[in-house]
């Protein structure tokens, strides 16, 4: 209890030097609290992928957010050339899918695993590939690319505040995506298999589970996920060669804090992260500035990793790298 | 022209000790002098731009041999080294800049030898926080926590301008050379000298730390802690210390990395420099000392020299060269790490004992070949340098182990 006083009085205390006092604009603090969320669900969807990759083999994914973001420009060119805009977001989605199932399947497989950090190598490497590429070939002309919203951006009156509908459609799609992958994970029998095959690869094998078409199955998920994330993203940014790399900063961020393996840690995360990134953005007291959003969030992540080293939602031993 | 002559003689040299004949103490003995003496000359032979990008490869040395000893040797993966290299450059230019940010402290220039181990010192200290901080992390959260350091620290420094100059930096006079050298060698030069005898100091430090019972703790904490603290290691101070000395040197190369510059940024030393960093290593050897150099030597020549000569290949042309070196960057180091898995040093140390039985017997398919190179673990573990895979005569080449 004495905890509990000593956090409020610190509470207290530092609400003071904030810029707009929330207390005088309630409507404000709720609307960048559902600003928060929304945003947050999309960075949750990138940290989940992110989880994904790790959970079936074990490192992170570097190159998660780059596939995004050149999925993203192949679905903007498809756009532009006319084809409808849910077609090409589908086709976009499965090109990201089957760019994770080859990466993982033709590179980062073949890697001999020296180190547990050679194949994240591999994954750093691709992330200067597809960043170098999406350069090359689609940064001629102005930057950054206006990139339509699947939910158009007009404001819709929520009562207390308003949202725009892109921020109400990040939220629902997030929001479907999570679920599904929930029925798919606990429900069906690709998605055991999976799991199994995350959990103990020997013993999947003798079950007879063919554990490297699992693993690129993992991959080619996260793939998608990116890139379903990345078109949720690319209207509210704009879309330019380097949107993704601050998004994949929070994704990693986000599924760190909720304990790497865990996937609703990885929602809770990710969620927390734009939360926290949009009330510093309005309420940073004038002394500390804008500039230090980053840092300060990183810096609450690294303080709450140092009392709890597994994250949020994970297991002692969980983060084996 | 010249630079490559000298790059091809110092590997035949590597090539010929490792091969050569007489005992092992007495090949590595010579081409040691044998490497120091052609590094000796070096700059006399070249032309300017290729003795300052040397001047950089030995800076970038000196910082790798750090980030070895914490994450080869210590198995803590740190992706923050790029942090320690900005702390130290902004460490000089604070001290030699002739304005005052510290009042009474740097009121009046610093000489170099003066910066060189306070750079390590500051940088040093802040390694403490971060070791004393990232003490209970293990494996990505320590890889994920180190980074949050690297990309934390340009955006501080933008924030606090009035201490770091913020976005415009700042800038400081070039670093003469002392009394005895004036005339002698030129200012180019003598930078290039104080970046090798700087990293000549800190192999030899780190050579004579990771021999001694002190770097045997260190590997038993990396293979073991448990282990370790059985047999009677203090495993949280030799981390902390581990981490300490890998970010003084990081602080050292820093200053050294930021001297022919005379100019420094939040940018000069990016937050994805760190990862580059640990991405050199692994190609260059992890857990092996003389790594620093050939992971140093592709951090210079990879984005530069070797992105072109590809670039001259038939169909690739210079549009992509100019347009996308990322692309063909990343390709090389895909490359490097499925034809060298353990890296450049373990590869040469390979030699020795390498007969190419395979193609001697037959030509088997490359896919075979392909295959068994996703092979991860033998008995349990990683397959040492020099364990070949051998398969009984009637397995089935396909089949996983």
């Amino acid at each position: 209890m004495a905890l509990v006083e000593a956090i409020v009085a610190l509470l207290t205390q530092t609400a003071v030097f904030l810029a707009p006092k929330p207390w005088e604009n309630w409507s404000l603090f709720s609307e960048q609290i559902a600003r928060g969320v929304a945003i947050g669900s999309a960075y949750a969807l990138v940290a989940l992928a992110i989880v994904l990759v790790f959970r079936s083999s074990e490192l992170l994914n570097f190159a998660q957010g780059e596939w995004g973001m050149f999925t993203t420009f192949v679905a903007w060119s498809l756009v532009v050339a006319g084809t409808a805009i849910g077609v090409s977001y589908v086709a976009a989605i499965a090109l990201g899918a089957a760019l994770a199932a080859v990466m993982f399947w033709g590179l980062v497989m073949r890697v001999r695993e020296t180190l547990p950090l050679t194949r994240v190598a591999v994954t750093i490497a691709m992330f200067l590939m597809f960043n170098s590429a999406a350069v090359w070939i689609y940064a001629r002309g102005q930057l950054p690319k206006y990139f339509p919203s699947p939910f158009g951006l007009q404001a819709v009156d929520l009562g207390p505040f308003t949202l725009s509908r892109h921020e109400l459609g990040t939220l629902s799609v997030s929001l479907a995506v999570m679920l599904l992958l929930s029925w798919f994970f606990t429900r069906t029998k690709v998605g055991l298999a999976m799991r199994a095959a995350a959990t103990n690869p020997e013993a999947s094998r003798l079950m007879g589970i063919n554990v490297n078409r699992m693993l690129t199955l993992g991959w080619a998920m996260g793939g998608a996920l990116g890139s379903a994330a990345a078109f949720l993203i690319a209207p509210v940014t704009g879309l330019f060669t380097a949107f993704m790399f601050p998004v994949l900063i929070y994704a990693f961020a986000g599924a760190v804090l909720g304990g790497i393996i865990s996937p609703p840690g990885a929602v809770v995360g990710g969620i927390l992260i734009g939360v926290g990134e949009n009330l510093l953005g309005t309420y940073s007291p004038s002394w500390l500035g804008s500039e230090m959003k980053l840092p300060l969030i990183l810096m609450t992540i690294m303080a709450v990793l140092v009392v709890r080293p597994m994250g949020i939602f994970g297991q002692p031993g969980g983060g084996r790298a | 022209m010249t630079i490559w002559v000298l790059w091809l003689v110092t590997v035949l040299l590597c090539i010929g000790a490792v091969l050569g004949p007489g005992g092992l103490r007495w090949r590595l003995s010579a081409l040691t002098l044998a490497l120091i003496t052609i590094a000796c000359l070096a700059p006399f032979l070249l032309p300017v731009y290729r003795v300052s990008q040397l001047t950089r490869m030995w800076s970038l040395a000196i910082s790798l041999l750090g980030l070895n000893i914490i994450s080869g040797y210590g198995g803590q993966v740190s992706l923050g080294q790029g942090a320690f290299m900005l702390m130290g450059a902004y460490t000089l230019a604070i001290l030699t800049d002739g304005a005052e940010q510290l009042g009474m402290v740097d009121a009046r220039p610093w000489p170099f030898w003066a910066v060189l181990p306070v750079a390590g010192g500051v940088a040093g200290a802040a390694g403490v926080v971060l070791g004393v901080v990232s003490l209970r992390w293990r494996g990505v959260f320590l890889a994920l926590g180190t980074f949050a350091a690297a990309l934390a620290l340009p955006h501080v420094l933008l924030r606090y301008d009035n201490f770091s100059g913020g976005a415009r930096g700042i800038r400081f006079p070039a670093t003469p050379p002392p009394e005895f050298l004036k005339g002698l060698i030129s200012q180019h030069e003598w930078l290039y000298f104080l970046g090798l005898l700087s990293f000549l100091v800190a192999f030899g430090l780190c050579w004579n730390l990771h021999r001694g019972s002190w770097g045997r703790a260190l590997v038993a904490t990396r293979e073991s802690e448990l282990a370790a603290k059985a047999m009677g290691v203090n495993v949280t101070r030799i981390r902390v210390e581990a981490f300490a000395l890998s970010a003084g040197l990081g602080g050292v190369a820093g200053v050294l990395y930021a001297m022919p510059l005379r100019f420094v940024m939040h940018e000069t030393i990016e937050p994805l420099e760190s990862i580059y960093l640990f991405l050199a290593l692994i190609a260059g050897g992890l857990g092996s000392l003389p790594a620093a150099i050939p992971a140093a030597a592709l951090l210079i020549y990879l984005p530069t020299d070797m992105v072109q000569l590809v670039g001259r290949l038939p169909g690739l042309g210079v549009e992509l060269v100019a347009r996308a070196p990322g692309l063909i960057q990343g390709v090389l180091v895909v490359v490097i790490l499925l034809l060298l898995p353990y890296g450049i040093i373990p590869a040469l140390g390979q030699l020795a004992t390498w007969r190419p039985a395979w193609a001697l017997r037959s030509w088997r398919p490359l896919a075979v070949q392909w295959r068994g190179a996703r092979v991860p673990l033998w008995k349990g573990r990683p397959m040492a340098p020099g364990e070949t895979l051998r398969r009984e005569a009637t397995d089935d080449p396909n089949k996983e182990v």
